[in-house]
């Protein structure tokens, strides 16, 4: 924790007040700079609508196919194999992948072909963002729906009884006794969902490189760029402030969490 | 289980888990070339730089002007004979001295074929003869037949034979290497009759590397086929290793304990019984690494040691030399802390190679690396090396030297991780006019070489080419490009070795879009980029202006092919332009020039031997290609000191070794040298070459002085964003997109680029 995370986040925040060879004290010019950026901006909205469309979605969609595979019997366990599969997929596939169907002779033009309709520039256009939406559902559901499994096995059997003897219908039961026995769970879940969401960067970067589309130009797009250009003051105030912005949203996670229960 | 214990325990989880990640870090990013070998076979190797004693290099060529053949005997004696094996020189004190006296071929030239000579236990010598085959050579001259049945089955049969490599084994077995009609096979004696000894490798094939020198019988034969080495033993030809790299090997040498030693990418190396590679001496510091030198053999002397022979371009002579030199354990040499030196660069280049030869001439204490990211079979993009090269400055454990092309210099000289160069680095003999971009507040970066978008063609044609408008209109409005077909003429084909006729011809012509897009992007990219931003008119008139070439010449079909038919090697380098061992590319639009099939020509001139040949077609002229830029050139090979290193003297002394007469007068094939003299001096070179060659040949006036007083603007040549605007570009030229759709697109692209940078 030391050695691999805290030294060098100390050196981060120290480098942001120092100049690139770290030798001269600069105070706040890095964060001005950043603050004044086009480019961060730009990628700090992204990012952030990336994040507030994705995680909702994630939440929803593993949540649902959780409670999909645990209804199915038999079978269950060859639905959920099946949906964790694309975590075992390497990131080199997932970009032949991409390659393969969102290029603009690719299978998704083909198909929109197919039925006389216009070609798109999936990675050309605001598509593109979508694209990386569809990457991360795809790659992370089927790892939120393991949590939430887990999370769903923890909630006892004599609560549904007791909702039941009470009279309480499938979806009663599941709005006052699943949900709030899964609040611990959504915490858990919404931070990971959080944390993995930098890791769709990896595709992004692969597909389209160090400068993709306005859409999906997110903040590691534009860190990645000031490292190669030796631009380590902004970078490292850039840093600073997304580890606080985190911080604080972890922080309001547990809060509403911990109020809730 | 107690508290601490389980504390414990966690604990030691822990330190193990982090010995693992450690160890598996693994070799790194390979990002350096070579590596460390450990003493072996009674050649102590240690790193140059660590501890005491190091290799040092001894010039020990015999007093022979031109190209000599040495043989090192089984008892250590040095034979060297000048050609023709007019003159004898022998050293029995390891070439320290050497004691000449009348060869086998004083006064006769029958010898004066002869390439390499074998030498027979009793004093005589073993050569092949052109239409006898090979003989032994007594001191006196007088010759014996010494019968190879297929080489004299061969003779008899009208074939030549090329005798490359002769090694006597023993006194019964003699090991040749030759080429017949430009194939090669290995043979050995064997009781009297020839075997051959390939293996598996029978397959005739003119990528056999010479064999080394194998003393006292021992030892393993060896050779090289393209990127395979296979070690046979030299009793029963079986074969005992094979070894697979990726760089070309060149002359190989082994010694009695089977040790084989060669080069690889211009390092010493020796090849370990399992096919590991260790590397002895970096070719950086010693003659056999020398860009102008071809090492053509490697032999181990007995008792440690090796001597290489090197042919050596002579820029004075403007012929090639041999040149002996010896490499030798000294346990007394040191390396003078205050001259250890470390180059990054992320290609090879020739300049900084030459540069290096000069410092380590000029300083035989020092002690320098150079470190090439993209080579060999390191497999990393030029960005991972450039991140590598970040982490390293960041950390205060960069290189000393950058070469900087390919890098973000600019970032690196504004964030002050350059040093300035401009107190201890000697300018004056520079063209001021190029060096003032570099020089206006402070000098961090120095261009060192550099080349210039051009256009080549008559008078008459020339006038069409004043500015760039008039240059796409006479374009448009002229004919289209001959029907190139196949570089042989067809009957119904307009393509002709003769020429097109004259009012067939085009204004100009490329072979594809990326020759065109070069040549625009350099003479106009700096028009539409500069100060951090993009000027959308001026990139809408370069795009109109391609889009109107492009279409005119059906360049759009091409775009996206990934073969590129328009180039063709020429030999360049060397002193004015004499020299053997580097190459520059012809581009499709000169060999259509050449070939007399359009009026112009557009071209990246950067090489004054190639110029001559380009201007002998009628009355041809060289301008400046006319671009939205006054005056454009694009600088290479350009040098910084980090801002870190602790030898900035010898850094800086690095740099004006960099900018010398000894290395800027070598056409490095690299770009014209920044120097004004060296220009010069190549000219006058050219013409000593063309007046040697034939008196009559008009001498070649060009006054380059004048087109590189007109240069002001250097162009733009940052990767990212050429690639960016490449690839709009193309789709432009394909139909794809519309002029103003392009440039819609590459505002779009490069938004963010530009963004980063405010």
């Amino acid at each position: 924790m030391l050695i691999f995370f805290l030294i060098p986040f100390v050196d981060t925040v120290r480098r942001s007040f120092y100049d690139v060879r770290g030798v001269n004290f600069i105070g706040l010019e890095s964060y001005v700079s950043v603050v004044n950026n086009m480019a961060f901006r730009l990628a700090a909205v992204n990012t952030a609508r990336f994040v507030a469309i994705c995680i909702p979605l994630l939440l929803v969609i593993s949540l649902g196919v959780a409670l999909l595979v645990r209804c199915v019997r038999p079978g269950g366990a060859v639905f959920k194999t099946t949906f964790l599969l694309p975590m075992a997929v390497p990131v080199a596939s997932v970009v032949l992948l991409w390659q393969v169907l969102f290029n603009d002779g690719g299978l998704a033009n083909s198909v929109l072909d197919f039925f006389g309709l216009p070609g798109v520039r999936f990675m050309g256009s605001g598509a593109a963002f979508w694209v990386l939406v569809a990457t991360y559902l795809w790659k992370n559901t089927g790892y939120n729906m393991v949590l939430w499994l887990a999370g769903l096995d923890s909630i006892s059997d004599t609560l549904y009884e007791a909702a039941r003897v009470d009279g309480a219908s499938k979806l009663q039961s599941f709005r006052y006794v699943t949900l709030p026995c899964l609040l611990p769970t959504v915490g858990i879940v919404s931070i990971l969902s959080l944390l993995n969401s930098f890791k769709v960067f990896r595709e992004a970067y692969l597909v389209a490189g160090a400068y993709p589309h306005d859409s999906m130009y997110l903040l590691q797009h534009l860190f990645n760029n000031w490292f190669v250009q030796l631009d380590i003051s902004r970078l490292s105030a850039a840093a600073t402030m997304l580890a606080a912005v985190l911080l604080v949203m972890i922080l309001i996670i547990r809060r509403f969490l911990d109020e809730k229960d | 289980m107690k508290r601490g214990t389980k504390w414990l325990l966690c604990a030691g989880v822990m330190l193990l888990w982090l010995l693992a990640s450690a160890c598996g870090s693994g070799n790194g990013n390979g990002d350096t070339q070579g590596g460390e070998d450990t003493p072996h076979g009674g050649n102590a190797a240690t790193p140059m730089g660590m501890g005491t004693g190091r290799y040092v290099e001894l010039n020990i060529t015999p007093p022979i002007h031109g190209r000599l053949m040495h043989i090192v005997a089984p008892d250590g004696t040095l034979l060297a004979f000048d050609e023709g094996l007019r003159n004898r020189y022998g050293s029995t004190d390891r070439g320290i001295t050497w004691v000449q006296s009348p060869g086998p071929g004083a006064g006769t030239e029958r010898f004066m074929d002869v390439q390499s000579v074998g030498l027979l236990p009793g004093g005589n010598l073993l050569v092949y003869l052109r239409e006898e085959g090979m003989a032994t050579v007594a001191p006196d001259g007088t010759t014996a037949h010494f019968p190879v049945p297929e080489i004299d089955a061969g003779i008899a049969d009208g074939d030549e034979f090329i005798l490359s490599f002769i090694q006597v084994l023993d006194d019964e077995r003699v090991l040749l290497t030759y080429r017949v009609d430009w194939f090669a096979r290995f043979m050995r004696e064997n009781d009297g009759e020839f075997v051959q000894i390939t293996g598996e490798n029978e397959t005739r094939t003119t990528q056999v590397r010479v064999g080394g020198t194998v003393t006292g019988g021992a030892g393993g034969m060896v050779f090289g086929m393209g990127d395979v080495t296979a070690i046979h033993d030299i009793a029963t030809g079986q074969e005992l290793t094979r070894l697979s790299h990726t760089d070309a090997i060149t002359p190989m040498g082994a010694n009695a304990n089977g040790d084989v030693y060669t080069l690889m990418a211009h390092n010493l190396v020796r090849f370990g019984v399992e096919g590991e590679v260790y590397t002895l001496l970096n070719g950086t510091a010693f003659a056999f690494g020398a860009p102008l030198g071809n090492t053509v053999a490697v032999s181990s002397l007995p008792g440690g040691g090796f001597v290489a022979h090197v042919m050596k371009a002579d820029v004075d002579e403007m012929a090639l030399v041999s040149r002996l030199f010896k490499y030798i354990w000294d346990e007394n040499a040191t390396v003078d802390p205050d001259k250890i030196l470390t180059i990054w660069s992320l290609e090879d280049n020739a300049v900084v190679r030459a540069a290096i030869t000069e410092i380590w001439r000029l300083h035989p204490e020092a002690d320098i690396t150079l470190e090439i990211a993209l080579s060999g079979d390191a497999g990393i993009s030029a960005t991972d090396a450039i991140r590598t090269l970040n982490t390293r400055l960041l950390s205060g454990r960069g290189p000393d030297i950058i070469i900087l092309d390919g890098t973000p210099m600019e970032s690196y000289a504004q964030r002050g991780m350059l040093l300035n160069l401009s107190p201890g680095v000697d300018t004056t003999g520079m063209y001021q006019n190029l060096l003032a971009t570099y020089a206006a507040q402070g000098m961090y970066i120095v261009p060192t070489q550099f080349t210039i978008p051009m256009i080549v063609g008559t008078e008459a044609h020339l006038r069409y080419a004043a500015t760039f408008h008039a240059l796409v209109d006479a374009i448009v409005n002229g004919n289209p490009m001959p029907v190139m077909e196949a570089f042989t003429a067809t009957a119904g084909g307009a393509f002709t070795l003769g020429g097109t006729p004259e009012a067939q011809r085009a204004m100009l012509g490329f072979t594809d879009l990326d020759e065109l897009f070069h040549i625009l992007w350099l003479a106009n990219a700096s028009a539409f980029i500069y100060d951090n931003r993009l000027d959308s008119a001026v990139l809408g008139e370069f795009f109109a202006a391609l889009h109107a070439i492009s279409d005119k010449y059906g360049l759009g079909q091409s775009a996206g092919d990934m073969m590129h038919s328009g180039g063709v090697f020429m030999a360049t380098a060397g002193g004015g332009g004499g020299g053997v061992n580097r190459v520059s590319m012809v581009g499709g639009s000169l060999m259509q020039y050449m070939l007399q099939n359009t009026h112009l020509a557009a071209f990246e001139a950067g090489n004054i031997m190639l110029l001559r040949p380009f201007m002998q077609r009628d009355d041809s002229q060289l301008a400046l290609f006319p671009g939205l830029v006054p005056g454009a050139w694009v600088p290479s090979t350009l040098v910084g000191v980090s801002a870190d290193t602790r030898v900035a003297d010898f850094a800086m002394a690095f740099v004006n070794a960099m900018l010398s007469m000894e290395v800027q007068r070598v056409n490095h094939g690299e770009g014209f040298p920044i120097i004004r003299e060296a220009v010069a001096w190549q000219l006058e070179q050219i013409n000593e070459q063309l007046a040697e060659m034939d008196g009559d040949l008009p001498p070649f006036e060009l006054d380059l002085d004048a087109f590189i007083a007109q240069l002001q603007t250097p162009s733009l040549i940052e990767a990212t964003l050429r690639e960016m605007v490449w690839q709009s570009a193309e789709r432009l030229a394909q139909g794809r997109l519309s002029v103003e759709g392009a440039v819609a697109e590459v505002e779009q692209n490069i938004r963010n680029y530009l963004a980063e940078r405010s």
